[in-house]
């Protein structure tokens, strides 16, 4: 099971631009698929091969950029509830920021 | 202890630990991480660089401008990626991911969507807000006319090459003008073709008594921009 060992040592809590605590941030560049894989799961989603679906079973789309997000180049962050899974690109990042504020 | 780029030395520390590949048996479950989440505790981000990328624009002089003008989300999110296309034009090495995101405007919002990006990219918006400035009276109005130019660019925004037809694009352009009468219309040229855009601009302003004109030279583009007279005039109207 792939664990970051740093997550105890984390940063001090600061506020995000909508007045949020500031999540800690973790790259899941380096975390192996399997971990991904099970993460996806237990936030509901699922899996088939590289592709991410939906709780219903649909291919998953990127809300910002309208792609299919592949488990290779996702990033999950916080949203309303649940999570929200995200295609790593910029347009997808602005779109979060213009949304949620600037958590990072 | 000194800051790194998000603000806090810590993720520093933690990126190294995961690319040193450090685990921990005794560390948080993925039932954990998904409580973190669901928590707002936690995120998991891929590329640093497109991260800080997104940050510094935010942060930039022509978009802390331009986000006073554009409210609108779509034309937001799309110049946004207008000014990280441009960002990115200069660098060999970014050509993929500029393929990338261009697949990804072109997915969510087609072509319009494409030429929308690329009119922040070339600077258009960058000459287009100046002339409107200087042109009506109220911060509203010229939030309303800059937001109309840029989700109507793409029939407002001509890009010329350097071959095109000169008398048939005048011809054209002088037809809408006179037909739909739109507050603003731009010719954009680059390099070699600024000598067929200024001849076609030529051609407009002999052909139109109802338009003004601006020149903005910009990195060795050319963008000019042609103002319908009664807001430059400031009409009570606007």
């Amino acid at each position: 099971m792939w664990l970051p060992v740093a997550l105890g040592v984390m940063m001090s809590a600061t506020s995000t631009s909508r007045g949020h605590e500031r999540p800690r941030i973790v790259s899941l560049r380096e975390a192996p698929k399997a971990f991904k894989v099970a993460l996806l799961k237990e936030l509901g989603y699922g899996v088939d091969g590289n592709r991410i679906l939906t709780p219903t079973g649909e291919k998953y789309l990127d809300p910002a950029s309208g792609v299919a997000v592949s488990v290779d180049n996702m990033i999950i962050l916080p949203g309303e509830s649940p999570p929200i899974v995200l295609d790593d690109s910029p347009m997808s990042l602005a779109w979060y920021v213009g949304k949620y504020g600037d958590i990072f | 202890m000194s800051e790194g780029p998000f603000g806090r030395t810590p993720i520093e520390e933690f990126a190294a630990g995961l690319a040193r590949g450090t685990f921990e048996a005794t560390g948080p479950s993925v039932k954990e991480y998904a409580t973190l989440l669901f928590n707002r505790k936690l995120a998991f981000i891929g590329r640093r660089d497109y991260i800080l990328e997104v940050k510094a624009q935010r942060e930039s002089p022509e978009w802390l401008i331009f986000r006073e003008f554009v409210k609108d989300e779509r034309l937001s999110l799309l110049a946004q990626m207008g000014l990280t296309l441009r960002d990115w034009e200069s660098d060999p090495a970014r050509k993929k991911d500029i393929e990338k995101l261009r697949y990804r405007i072109f997915t969510k919002y087609g072509e319009e969507g494409v030429h929308i990006a690329q009119v922040v990219q070339s600077r258009v918006l960058t000459g287009v807000v100046p002339a409107v400035l200087g042109s009506v009276n109220s911060m509203q109005r010229a939030a309303t006319l800059i937001e109309s130019f840029l989700k109507d660019s793409f029939r407002l925004c001509r890009f010329v090459q350097e071959k095109d037809p000169m008398a048939a694009i005048a011809r054209a352009v002088g037809d809408h003008l006179s037909v739909n009468r739109p507050p603003l219309f731009v010719l954009f040229a680059r390099g070699a073709a600024i000598k067929t855009c200024s001849t076609i601009a030529k051609r407009l302003i002999e052909a139109t008594q109802e338009y003004a004109h601006q020149v903005h030279d910009l990195y060795g583009s050319r963008i000019i921009v042609l103002i319908r007279i009664d807001l430059t005039s400031r009409h009570p109207a606007f």
